[in-house]
């Protein structure tokens, strides 16, 4: 095993040379990113303005531009000093930002493909609290970057040995040395990959599906069918068949079609994010590596993790695999970058041992559970029927009352699937922990330690208060918990006994 | 501290935070809940003024309508619901409730608590009131605010809340 080369952070660092490449890139995308339109416009009439001031105009544009970066990367600096981390930034308006190591909570190492090219990692340091404090030193070797992950978050030993492995992995993929060390490693491989991938992500993707497949049929339509071609086309193919039937066929294999796109699109996405996905278990903290073209280094500290949540759908459970999903402390302002570890196709003893890692404790889901109460069902059908009432008012306005009835199906289509909402979602407890499953297809389940919530909030409407039924919700700092529609005492009883575990034991939440 | 972790409690010894009284807000808040009231409706009708003078249709009268009624009904609501703000602290955790049709009440424990501000309107102001604002780490942005307190009030609230912080972290290293 080699020794690490030493690095002195005490002294401002500067970032690599190669991280100009990065610059240059950059420079170019941003140009891309903001003139594509123009571009776009241009090369449609095929370039031939005839007047070269746009094009000064846009090299003009294109050297402010690169100069300023140029000049943000040789003004930038990084150090250590005692206990705060410090970035200098600027040329004549210069900026210091400086942060205390202890309230860093996470630092990564991510790799853009420009970054796999020229061998550099882009070094992301998370801070709880403001998300204004986020930084990224863009442009650091592998070695340095790991160094100075280490410097940043004190996790010594931790990751100065898998340089070896995860350098080697990084340029042949060949097998990995023996380790020796109590290190746990899991590893997703190809097969699962490929199984999750394929099943993974229905809904969203349905919903893409419903959102473009009016309009693809629209177009198709149109292409296929324009006045003078309708007969000519169809007739010299399809003599014998009619017009209905060729529609019927076209539409058939739109829709086939477009599942297995679907299904193709989701599954090349999940083997380019989580290719060689692996698990480091190592002192209470996991190490998770993985990507094929961007890569990802990251590290979750067990203490940092606030919900942790397990997806299932029926095809899933055929083969054993579960979808992991670890959310840790958010910080606050940032939420539209969702912070969250997924684990793509686990199966029951990873899973367990995952758990395992974060929880010390092993988990068995009790046998007794709560559910939400039944009116549930009629509320939601209520809910239901106001789409309806807006589509019946459209065909009767529109005046083709006679197709009203296709609400009908759909109407009991999405009955049933709120229904079997209501048949998944269950509530158990278990010691200090709170488990919702909850779901239509992909059945989530989420695990909620009881020292890990912030706030809890009961809710109760007029409508419910006869019935004695209410809400509770509880907060967490990396999401909400949301028990919707139960016995209202129960869930006084609940709250009142989980406060004062809370406020009794006086846990850190991180 | 240490008979808690044996000891298995039965439900009905565990303080119900249902039996807390609660104390109203202060009695001038009614008038910053009158004033909001009246910018929310002057508002309305500066809207439905301008939908007045750009709009010919005879139809207009339906939106200028819908306007004013909305605009009534947001500012007077408040006037309505204000009596059901209430808020109590405990030893260990406060309470603040609210809402007429739809009731909450939010508990926050002390030793989750990351900061807390006091944050006072120019009308507030004015009338010597403030709001605490009680922030923790819960990621929806979803923090008490108690209105209606008197300055004074508000601040020592903010020290006790600060001491009991301090307390309570003392207690967890010991």
């Amino acid at each position: 095993m080699k020794q690490m080369p030493k690095y002195d952070f005490s002294q401002p660092n500067k970032l690599a040379r190669k991280a100009l490449w990065l610059v240059l890139g950059n420079a170019f995308w941003v140009m891309f990113r903001s003139l594509w339109p123009i571009l776009a416009v241009l090369a449609l009439r095929g370039f031939d303005n005839k007047s070269p001031w746009l094009y000064i105009v846009f090299a003009g544009i294109f050297v402010l531009l690169i100069s300023r970066l140029f000049i943000n990367y040789f003004y930038y600096s990084y150090q250590v000093i005692d206990d705060e981390l410090v970035i200098n930034k600027g040329w004549l308006s210069k900026s210091k930002t400086v942060v205390k190591l202890d309230k860093i909570h996470e630092v990564n190492l991510n790799q853009k493909l420009i970054h796999k090219l020229i061998g550099l990692y882009m070094v992301k340091v998370d801070t709880a609290g403001s998300s204004k404090t986020e930084i990224e030193i863009n442009g650091v070797d592998y070695r340095k970057a790991l160094a100075l992950k280490e410097v940043l978050t004190n996790t010594e030993l931790a990751v100065s040995k898998e340089i070896d492995k995860t350098e080697q992995q990084d340029e042949t993929f060949i097998s990995q040395p023996e380790n020796t060390t109590t290190e746990e490693r899991i590893k997703i491989g190809l097969t699962s990959l490929i199984k999750i991938g394929l099943t993974r992500n229905y809904l969203q993707t349905l919903g893409l599906m419903i959102a473009f497949s009016f309009q693809i049929i629209e177009q198709t339509k149109d292409f296929l069918f324009t006045e003078e071609d309708e007969i000519s086309i169809y007739n010299d193919i399809f003599n014998s068949v009619s017009y209905e039937q060729y529609i019927g066929l076209v539409g058939l294999l739109l829709v086939f079609g477009l599942i297995v796109f679907i299904i193709l699109f989701n599954l090349i996405r999940t083997l380019f994010t989580y290719f060689n996905y692996q698990i480091n278990i190592k002192n209470k903290q996991l190490t998770v590596s993985y990507g094929l073209t961007d890569s990802h280094i990251t590290a979750v500290p067990s203490q940092k993790v606030q919900l942790f949540k397990v997806q299932q759908n029926y095809f899933q459970k055929l083969m054993n695999l579960f979808e992991v999903k670890i959310q840790q402390v958010e910080s606050t302002e940032n939420n539209k970058q969702k912070k969250g570890l997924v684990v793509p196709g686990a199966n029951r003893l990873e899973l367990d041992k995952i758990f395992h890692v974060i929880y010390q404790t092993d988990l068995e889901i009790p046998t007794e559970f709560l559910k939400p109460h039944k009116r549930i069902l009629l509320l939601k059908f209520f809910w239901l029927c106001i789409p309806a009432l807006i589509a019946l008012g459209v065909f009767y306005y529109s005046e083709t009352m006679h197709y009203a009835w296709v609400i009908l199906p759909f109407l009991a289509f999405f009955y049933f699937l709120i229904y079997c909402g209501y048949r998944n979602e269950k509530l158990y407890i278990k010691d200090d922990f709170i488990v919702l499953k909850k779901g239509i297809w992909d059945v989530t389940t989420t695990y909620l330690q009881i020292n890990k919530v912030q706030q809890i909030s009961l809710s109760q409407s007029y409508f419910q208060e006869g019935r004695k039924l209410g809400s509770l919700n509880l907060y967490t700092a990396g999401g909400a918990m949301t028990l919707y529609y139960y016995d209202f005492g129960k869930l006084q009883k609940l709250s009142n006994e989980w406060l004062y575990k809370i406020e009794k034991n006086n846990y850190q939440w991180m | 501290m240490s008979d808690f972790e044996n000891n298995t409690i039965s439900l009905d010894e565990i303080p119900q935070y249902e039996a807390v009284d609660f104390t109203h807000l202060h009695k001038d808040y009614v008038k910053i809940v009158r004033m909001n009231a009246l910018i929310t409706i002057l508002i309305g009708i500066v809207i439905a003024t301008a939908l007045f003078f750009i709009f010919n249709e005879p139809e207009k009268y339906y939106f200028i309508g819908g306007v004013l009624l909305l605009s009534i009904i947001i500012g007077c609501f408040p006037l309505i619901t204000y009596k059901k703000k209430q808020y109590a602290f405990r030893k260990h955790d406060v309470l603040y409730k609210k809402g007429l049709i739809f009731k909450s009440t939010n508990i926050v424990p002390y030793i989750r608590l990351q900061h807390v501000v006091i944050k006072q309107g120019w009308y507030a102001k004015r009338l010597g009131l403030a709001v605490l604002g009680l922030h923790t780490a819960a990621s929806d942005s979803v923090d008490v605010a108690i209105p209606g307190l008197t300055l004074e009030e508000a601040e020592r609230w903010k020290s006790f809340l600060l001491n009991r912080l301090q307390e309570l972290e003392d207690e967890a290293n010991a």
